[in-house]
């Protein structure tokens, strides 16, 4: 595999506060190419503030510290908040769960769009306009010039999410980070996100982090996936190998599953054990 | 007798030019002690149905009748008695600002109800809830105890159907399997009917012996579990429904985007 988008090693992110400390990320550690990574785990587990930590979109009162975050050749950790600035966004976008939250409600979907093209770019309004508009054409919105005039309240969940896409792919990244990008969405408008950022991917040679709780989601659609319990990432797998997984908490998470044609009458809970959350070895 | 049913209903929401059919001649029927399911794309009316169902909308044409009573004709405390509501969202759908037995306590007055104070233990102990979480308030409690508080608060009032929208979809899958389990063993002891409203097949499959599939306000076709394992769906639309729950294709979202 040639040279990795995004390598991290050991990223470590705690939230001091004045009672006590708390660990929310520990010594997580992959690396990224052009290809699509999923991180796995419950609410809780950390793995929104790993996509955080390497945008460094986290609160004041995070410690984020790690031996190495590398995007591109330099250490994000090292790297000034005005240089940050360029990279987020441009370099490395967001995408997160709910375009209803995500979107400026007062503003039309087109202009936002803009405005994150000059965001990152030197170029007159009439110019961002027409890109905006080819952008909402690559992201499949039939009619993308009526598209640009109307207000987030005025289009669909599916839409919403297409829009936020076209808004991320606009500077051109390297890279993308999607925090549940399709939990908001109908099974049939999930395929076609899903059907967008796999294009993306594959003719773009984008790098896809992706962060879910989906596991059947995930199986079917990522190529490797990270599974953390709380804060570390206790397995990494194939994708296709997931149902051999071998972690007992990885397993009991899929068979906690209900599954068509499979009549359990009552599922199996996750057993919950100690040991689990216990501090693992660092590489 | 069934224990749900219903007839020909149709509603209409919006006035003017923007007035719009959200149902459209639902037919259907459940028996005691059953549990069906209703599945569709957001839009499609299937948590409009349940809300017809519960009296929160009530100018709706047709005919609804829960346990041999219709709902013209029953009083509307009798009618709460017997059908009751397990909403979506649990950081929604409780009271940020009340503890958790008020939240408990409030049908119970409502509905005149002797011994409040035991009532809140049992209901509290049935849906797996020590008793310390009666002096609690919601933003205290994690998302699938919360469910919990919402499921007891539905059970307090004994009812005889359960409508569930969507309960499972805002947690976890280990939570998941916790809560659909809850069920399982309250339909159980309960002898309760429940009308499950969810997106996700997997789920009505583990639960509902038979279901309904919406799609822009009408029922497209009434499936069984049995049908649905073995694939033996009639309309194209739940086929491409099934498939596309099952797992990610790119060839069938292909197809999609070009019809």
């Amino acid at each position: 595999m040639s040279e990795p988008i995004l390598s991290v090693k050991n990223l470590n992110v705690g939230y001091m506060s004045a009672r006590r400390e708390l660990h929310a990320v520990r010594n997580v550690s992959f690396t990224l190419g052009r290809e699509k990574v999923a991180i796995i785990g419950e609410s809780g587990s950390g793995k929104s503030t790993v996509g955080r930590a390497i945008v460094q979109l986290l609160p004041e009162i995070a410690r984020i510290s790690a031996d190495e975050m590398r995007f591109e050749g330099q250490d994000l950790l090292k790297l000034s908040e005005k240089r940050m600035q360029d990279i987020r966004g441009a370099r490395i976008s967001m995408i997160l769960q709910d375009p209803k939250f995500s979107l400026n409600p007062v503003m039309s979907v087109g202009e936002q769009i803009a405005e994150a093209y000059l965001a990152h770019h030197r170029v007159g309004k009439a110019e961002a306009r027409r890109r905006a508009i080819e952008q909402l054409a690559a992201v499949k919105i039939r009619d993308p010039e009526h598209v640009y005039t109307l207000y987030p309240h005025e289009v669909s969940g599916g839409m919403g999410q297409r829009i936020m896409i076209a808004m991320m792919l606009i500077p051109d990244p390297a890279m993308i980070i999607a925090d549940e990008p399709t939990s908001a969405l109908d099974v049939t408008v999930r395929l076609q996100v899903l059907a967008l950022l796999d294009d993306l991917v594959k003719d773009r040679g984008i790098g896809l982090l992706f962060i879910s709780h989906d596991l059947n989601l995930v199986q079917s659609f990522c190529d490797r996936v990270l599974i953390m319990y709380s804060g570390q990432v206790v397995e990494e797998i194939a994708a296709c190998d997931l149902k051999d997984a071998k972690h007992p908490y990885t397993r009991g998470l899929l068979a906690s599953l209900p599954r068509i044609g499979e009549r359990k009458g009552r599922l199996p809970v996750l057993d919950r054990q100690s040991s689990w959350a216990e501090a693992l070895e660092r590489h | 007798m069934s224990m749900i049913g219903i007839k020909g209903l149709d509603l209409e929401l919006g006035s003017g030019l923007r007035r719009c059919k959200i149902l459209d001649g639902i037919e259907f029927a459940v028996e005691d002690g059953q549990t069906f399911g209703l599945v569709g794309e957001s839009g499609s009316g299937k948590s409009t149905v349940l809300r017809c169902i519960a009296g929160l909308y009530r100018h709706w044409h047709g005919s609804i009748a829960v346990d041999g009573g219709s709902f013209a004709q029953t009083p509307r405390l009798e009618w709460c008695r017997k059908v009751q509501m397990v909403f979506q969202d649990p950081y929604g759908s409780l009271h940020p600002k009340r503890k958790i037995a008020d939240i408990l306590a409030e049908p119970l007055k409502v509905h005149k109800f002797s011994d409040i104070n035991r009532r809140i233990g049992e209901a509290l102990e049935q849906v797996g809830l020590g008793d310390q979480f009666r002096y609690r308030y919601p933003h205290q409690l994690s998302g699938g105890q919360r469910q919990r508080v919402a499921i007891a608060r539905a059970l307090i009032l004994e009812p005889k159907i359960l409508l569930l929208d969507e309960p499972t979809s805002a947690l976890d899958v280990s939570i998941q399997a916790e809560i659909l389990n809850l069920f399982v063993d309250l339909r159980e002891q309960h002898k309760l009917t429940y009308l499950l409203v969810s997106h996700d097949l997997a789920v009505i499959d583990h639960m509902c012996s038979a279901f309904a599939v919406m799609q822009g306000g009408k029922i497209v076709e009434v499936l069984s579990r049995e049908a649905l394992e073995n694939g033996a769906a009639q309309t194209e639309y739940t086929r491409s429904l099934i498939k596309a729950s099952a797992a990610y294709d790119r060839d069938l979202a292909v197809a999609q985007a070009n019809s």
